[in-house]
């Protein structure tokens, strides 16, 4: 592992570099599902690569390059939310409306084959998930959208977000409740979901 | 092994479909889904809406094709073309500065030795005058003074005393950086301080003329100053007499060095 003092040599600042490189991908597909906008996560980005090579010398070890390269995305993007603030936005109270969701149960599911019928159904889901998570309040989408697009483990989220990581377990749990109770809403209402309380599919369970 | 309630089940099945729980609160979990059907239900929702988070990870579009490149090139671009080629070669950086500085070093001394005044010599024969610098050796023995000062300094030449003056004693100092002889010559209340080194001190700044011999000749601080070059050693003397009469004194002692040169 190159640490800080091997920093200051050539090798070492290259193989800085290359994980830095090798976050882009990741880094780019994050910032495209907190935006929702190609052109504007492109910038999102190549203003976090910017503020990254700027403070090179903060990194203390090779193994923190990813952590950290999210940690200067979401100050970025975070940055960005405030100067974007005076817009008008869709303000929904998620505070309540998860405390709520936490005294919900899900409906049943529907079974396998009745899916199966349903051809469009996963993409129907997909728009459903996409607007339930910019409905989330920020930390929590962070979180889910570290973890979920941006593939960071538990570890990686606390440092990227600066927290514990029971704090990354609760923010991830609310936003992932949330997610599914929206999911079976949306399904419900859409009249996906057989109602038939009880009478559960035992495959579904992970085994 | 404790089993778990609903609530705590419910809290922890995201990180259980994410393996970030340890194996006994991970069995803990796995226990209470085999067990409990509501909590089935939420587990199954939750895998619904991993996949479709899987599928919109899978989904987004592609990035502009220079945007990788455009990422690279900003160390270049942000912190300018020269510092990145330094950066790049943080040897040759280092050896590179080490040399400057050890440059700047040299160029100081060196300017702080051909921009040193007489003035430092006016100033060092006033103490020694006012006996702040004693002289160390007190006798009026020319080779007993020379036989000193060749002990003190490494060399010593012959001075004759200016007509009329004796010589009084000796000391040994550095001044600017420089090992000087000193010798003192006395005539009634007057004095002659006689400085001589391996360094010229005809380089010094504070000369004002030339005589005729090429003995370089100022003033400085009330007191006269006369300093020229013979052979490997340079002389340099400062006296509170009258011009015309230090003029005539350096004249004579600068005649004798050049004729023991000579001889």
């Amino acid at each position: 592992m190159a640490d800080r003092k091997n920093l200051m040599s050539g090798n070492a600042n290259d193989a800085y570099a290359e994980a830095m490189l090798g976050c882009f991908e990741a880094l780019y597909r994050t910032a495209f599902r907190l935006i929702g906008n190609k052109s504007q996560a492109e910038d999102l980005v190549q203003e976090t690569y910017l503020r990254a090579w700027r403070s090179l010398t903060q990194l203390h070890s090779l193994s923190g390059v990813r952590p950290w390269m999210f940690r200067i995305l979401r100050t970025t993007f975070v940055d960005q939310l405030r100067r974007e603030s005076s817009r008008p936005k869709l303000v929904i109270d998620i505070e309540k409306m998860l405390a709520a969701v936490d005294k919900l149960s899900p409906p049943e599911i529907f079974n396998v084959r009745d899916r199966d019928k349903l051809d469009h159904l996963d993409e129907l889901f997909d728009q459903e998930i996409v607007s339930a998570i910019a409905e989330l309040p920020d930390e929590e989408r962070l979180a889910l959208v570290f973890q979920a697009v941006g593939n960071l483990t538990y570890r990686e989220i606390s440092e990227a977000l600066e927290c514990p990581i029971g704090t990354v377990m609760s923010r991830l749990h609310r936003a992932k409740r949330w997610l599914r109770l929206r999911l079976a809403e949306y399904a419900e209402n859409c009249g996906f979901i057989r109602s038939t309380p009880g009478k559960e599919d035992q495959s579904g369970a992970k085994a | 092994m404790p089993k778990l309630s609903c609530q705590e089940a419910q809290v922890l099945l995201e990180a259980f479909h994410d393996n970030e729980l340890d194996s006994v609160n991970s069995l803990s979990v796995q226990e209470h889904l085999d067990d409990c059907p509501e909590c089935r239900r939420h587990w199954r929702w939750l895998c619904e809406v991993e996949a479709s988070l899987q599928r919109l990870n899978e989904t987004v579009p592609s990035p502009s094709l220079d945007l990788r490149s455009r990422l690279t090139r900003h160390p270049v671009r942000q912190s300018g073309r020269l510092v990145a080629f330094f950066r790049a070669r943080k040897k040759l950086t280092g050896v590179a500065s080490l040399g400057l500085l050890l440059a700047l070093g040299v160029f100081i001394m060196l300017s702080e030795r051909t921009g040193a005044d007489v003035m430092l010599f006016v100033r060092d024969s006033v103490e020694v005058v006012r006996n702040a610098a004693p002289l160390e050796l007190r006798s009026s023995n020319a080779e007993e003074v020379e036989q000193w000062l060749r002990q003190q300094i490494a060399f010593a030449p012959t001075i004759r005393n200016p007509s009329g003056f004796r010589l009084v004693g000796a000391r040994s100092c550095h001044i600017n950086g420089e090992p000087v002889g000193f010798l003192l010559f006395e005539r009634d209340s007057q004095r002659i301080a006689c400085y001589v080194s391996r360094s010229s001190m005809t380089a010094l700044h504070g000369y004002d003329g030339t005589t005729t011999e090429g003995i370089k000749l100022g003033t400085c601080e009330g007191r006269q100053v006369a300093a020229w070059d013979a052979g490997y050693v340079s002389y340099l003397l400062v006296s509170d007499l009258t011009k015309d009469a230090f003029v005539a004194a350096a004249s004579e002692v600068a005649a004798g060095t050049i004729r023991s040169l000579k001889e």
